[in-house]
């Protein structure tokens, strides 16, 4: 390689020395007419050496000194050659010499001298061509760098690598690439390609999960399948290699994939597109032929069984898939495009075809790729949530607002639960953990996630949910206003239906036996713990805290004391008054009823919004209740169911004042 | 001498200019970093493997293309001249945004952003499957004209990200590269429907639409298929009979037609006349 550097060296410095007599006297284009026709001399003799004229010139643009003021003198040489590989003919002219020579230096002398003069005549065209040489110097910077950062022999090295070092260690890396493991590049039976055929294999996996299917056209033999078919479809190669096609096809795709295979015989119909007129056009004959000559193109979809292993990794990525359960088989869609292509037969090696004495076999050569876009795998883009919604309740649970999604999940409108306790529809089971996720809520700020916990549906039924809580509290007066929750469907059971079904008339009639335990509420001898109660309980609890903290000074801040001097005879209308906080006439009513359904509620549908009147009212009901028996609390029971009935307001109260006797 | 190092057909070689010599020397070598990465798979390869390995390009209707992260094209295959007319070589480590419409470019950006998940959420989707505008200098009939004067050709492009985790490799200084994320595409050429060289089968029919989508032809075939006469759809939009979930992806393709020209869907339900979705 260096013989050839200085061999150019040596004839560009024969071309400096020429030129300095020429530039000092006449103009430029006497100079560049020179320069062209001993270009062109050049270029003649250097034809073989192209090669090394490439890398001659990598190494110059080290140098920006130099060509800077070369370039310039070349332009006008460049002009009129437009052909491809210029760059040589640049290189020619540009290659003084190597850099470690001295006739570098001279050579830069003598040309930035002629470059100076020809300066002036090509003004015009510098400025340009300047810009255009330095890129194209930068850009070979650039890619040399590149270069560098690709070999490792080169990356050691802090320094930087002359350019020649670097193409020299490229050379040697490429040999040694070569002659290594690779080996594909042994075989040069086949135009060499910039890749070598297996790793095309590789990239067409990683690009598309895709497998090479050969099919025989007569019967659909599965002659061949390229190794990933194993990762595609779950069946190992073995297995398919010699199956008929259409067992693993989904059958009503199997006429599809005949037709691809067959012949037009089959379908005299050919249908063809007219360019022209884009309608169809129904062609004869002659058209026949082609359709199974070599090189006939086919490109279909169709679906294929794969089998699930246990354990497989594919399943996790969204499967393009348009699933059909069939026989415990799942299909999915492939793209197949190929074509056909015949072989003689003797080549193939066919086993049991004894009877085909055919010299030729013409098969379908097909690549199959997973079915790249389908919109079933959008469903993520298609957010569906789990069903959600929300509700409000007051302080003591009963429902303020109910959202309408709620039908869908709970079976209840949200006209049938407003104003009863959430309670009411916890499970049993589930009612200890959220009495205490109610006191937490109402002590806190911050959303509460509760446990999955089961809702009785109107049906009877259970559903699992599973809840945020979070307390709204009044900025101005401190105190929690709400209970807002939203509510998670976490799984429909309706597995559960029987237990569930037991356990809810259980609920009913044992509620009044089977008392549970909930830690801090008052559950002594004849308190009935009834599902109403728990909440209100829960809520006075935290009035109680208020109670404490800010002091009575009003009867609207303590209707609690008043009341109790009445006792249980708490006319709504009192304590209605007593509030400072009025609400809505009809809700007293409500309020007191804290009626338990099993089926249909009131139609009452005023909503309350957790004044404390009602659960004042509560408060001074429950504790009278509290110290009834039992039946005395079963009657008050029976008592609020008709109340709620017939949704009355003053006469519920009568009834009441009824009560100490 | 670099030059007759490349693993290229000698008649091409020969022709290459100093910067396509580096080009290619360059994206070469970056070819056989990424593929060299991959699982080695110990297959024993039969005759026939080895046979068959060279019908696999020819199988494709598109090429493969292999783009660094910011656009260089890494690798082509060379069936791209069979589909977009230019020749393998001439693109190989350019950048793709030379060669693709402009205003597609900002799309092919953003495809070509790998998005690493973190170990909790779920592995970032590596599948890509958009449709793309580049120079085609191919006309119908067949021959190749002059870059300059390309058309642009709307292709369909699939395929995924990969990375190349150089874990197993270090370099001699011991330091560890960051990993490199390429993307593999496979680019097939949407059939226009003037121009079909495959014969359709059965299963496929034909219609025209003005360009809100309602039918003003279609196919007899469909009645054997959906169970319609032709002619109960004409003038009635195309929208009527999409299944509700893939509205959204429908329309976007339906976009997408205006801006590209050409289009293909995914897979999609339609309304048959008697119920049900095909």
């Amino acid at each position: 390689m260096k013989s050839i550097i200085q061999h150019t060296g040596g004839f560009s410095l024969r071309l400096s020395l020429l030129f300095p007599i020429p530039t000092t006297t006449a103009g430029g284009s006497t100079c560049a007419a020179a320069l062209r026709s001993l270009q062109r001399a050049h270029r003649l003799q250097s034809v073989g050496m192209s090669a090394g004229d490439s890398e001659g010139t990598a190494d110059r643009p080290e140098e920006d000194e130099g060509p800077k003021q070369v370039g310039p003198s070349l332009p006008a040489v460049e002009l009129p050659r437009k052909r491809k590989g210029d760059v040589e003919e640049r290189s020619d002219a540009h290659v003084q010499s190597y850099r470690q020579s001295l006739d570098f230096q001279m050579e830069d002398d003598l040309s930035r001298s002629e470059g100076e003069d020809q300066q002036v005549k090509l003004k015009c065209f510098r400025e340009p061509h300047r810009q255009i040489e330095k890129r194209r110097r930068d850009k070979m910077n650039n890619l040399i760098d590149e270069l560098s950062a690709m070999i490792p022999a080169c990356q050691p090295l802090t320094r930087r690598l002359d350019k020649l070092t670097v193409l020299r260690k490229a050379v040697q890396h490429l040999k040694a690439l070569k002659a290594g493991p690779s080996g594909a590049f042994t075989d040069t039976n086949h135009k060499p390609s910039i890749l070598p055929q297996d790793d095309l294999r590789h990239l067409l996996l990683s690009a598309a999960d895709g497998f090479l299917l050969v099919v025989s056209c007569d019967r659909a033999k599965i002659v061949f399948l390229s190794e990933s078919v194993s990762k595609i479809l779950n069946f190992s190669r073995l297995e398919l290699t010699g199956q008929s096609l259409f067992d693993f096809i989904h059958p009503k795709d199997i006429n599809k994939v005949k037709e691809q295979l067959s012949s037009s015989e089959l379908h005299p119909r050919q249908r063809l597109i007219d360019a022209a007129t884009g309608s169809q056009v129904q062609a004869d004959s002659p058209v026949r032929a082609s359709n199974l000559s070599t090189g006939a193109r086919r490109a279909f979809f169709c679906r294929m069984k794969h089998s699930r292993l246990a354990g497989n990794h594919e399943e996790k990525r969204p499967m393009p898939n348009s699933f059909k359960k069939k026989d415990s088989y799942r299909y999915c869609t492939l793209h197949c495009t190929g074509y056909m292509r015949s072989w003689p037969s003797s080549q193939m090696g066919l086993e049991g075809e004894a009877e085909k004495e055919t010299s030729c076999l013409t098969c379908l050569v097909m690549v199959c790729r997973l079915h790249p876009h389908v919109s079933h795998h959008q469903p993520k883009d298609i957010t569906i949530k789990s069903t959600e919604f929300v509700t409000r309740c007051a302080l003591d649970g009963k429902f303020t607002f109910v959202d309408q999604q709620a039908t869908t999940v709970i079976g209840y409108l949200p006209q049938e639960v407003l104003g009863t306790s959430c309670y009411e529809y916890f499970h049993q089971d589930d009612l200890q953990h959220l009495a205490e996720t109610h006191r937490q809520v109402l002590r806190s700020k911050e959303k509460i996630e509760t446990q999955r916990y089961k809702f009785k549906t109107k049906h009877g039924s259970y559903v699992s949910l599973q809840s945020q809580w979070f307390s709204f509290t009044n900025p101005w007066t401190k105190e929690v206003e709400f209970i807002v929750s939203s509510n998670r469907v976490i799984s429909r059971g309706p597995g559960h239906t029987k237990d569930e079904e037991a356990g809810v008339s259980k609920a009913l009639q044992e509620d009044t036996k089977q008392i549970p335990i909930i830690p801090g509420l008052s559950s002594g001898l004849g308190t009935m713990i009834y599902a109403g109660s728990i909440g209100t309980q829960i809520a006075n609890e935290l009035i109680d805290s208020y109670r404490m903290n800010s002091s009575p000074s009003s009867g609207a801040s303590s209707p609690f004391g008043p009341a109790q001097e009445k006792g249980p005879l708490v006319s709504p209308q009192t304590s209605r008054s007593a509030s400072s906080r009025e609400d809505t006439a009809g809700s007293s009513s409500q309020s007191q009823s804290d009626s338990r359904t099993a089926e249909g509620m009131s139609s009452a549908t005023s909503e309350s919004t957790g004044e404390p009147s009602q659960l004042d009212l509560d408060n001074m009901v429950v504790p009278g209740l509290s110290s009834f028996s039992n039946d005395e609390a079963a009657m008050a029971v029976i008592l609020s169911l008709l109340e709620t009935d017939v949704n009355m307001g003053q006469s519920g109260q009568f009834e009441d004042l009824h009560w100490p006797f | 001498e670099l030059a007759q190092q490349l693993p290229l057909p000698h008649s091409v070689s020969s022709s290459l200019d100093k910067a396509s010599i580096m080009r290619l020397t360059i994206s070469y070598l970056r070819m056989r970093k990424l593929l060299t990465s991959d699982e080695p798979v110990a297959e024993e390869e039969t005759e026939l493997d080895i046979q068959l390995n060279s019908s696999y390009l020819k199988a494709l209707d598109g090429f493969l293309i292999v783009l660094s992260e910011d656009g260089d094209i890494i690798y082509l295959s060379e069936n791209v001249n069979k589909c977009l007319g230019l020749a393998q070589f001439d693109l190989t480590g350019h950048s793709v945004f030379d060669f693709t419409h402009p205003c597609d470019q900002e799309e092919l950006r953003e495809m070509l952003i790998h998005r690493t998940g973190s170990k909790k959420t779920k592995e970032s989707n590596t599948e890509r499957s958009f449709f793309l505008r580049m120079k085609c200098t191919l006309t119908s009939r067949g021959r190749t004209v002059n870059v300059k004067s390309a058309t642009w050709k709307v292709l369909h492009c699939s395929g995924h990200v990969r990375v190349y985790d150089p874990h197993t490799e270090q370099t001699t200084n011991g330091l560890k590269e960051p990993p490199v994320p390429y993307l593999v595409l496979i680019c097939d050429p949407v059939p226009h429907p003037s121009n079909i060289e495959v014969p359709l089968d059965t299963k496929t029919f034909l219609s025209r639409h003005t360009m809100d989508m309602k039918f003003t032809y279609c196919d007899e075939r469909i009645t054997e298929l959906m169970g319609y006469d032709p002619e109960d759809l004409l003038n009635r939009s195309v929208y009527e009979y999409y299944h509700a979930l893939d509205s959204d992806h429908l329309t976007k393709t339906h976009h997408n037609l205006f801006v590209k020209g050409q289009v293909s869907t995914g897979q999609y339900r339609m309304l048959a006349k008697r119920g049900g979705f095909v």
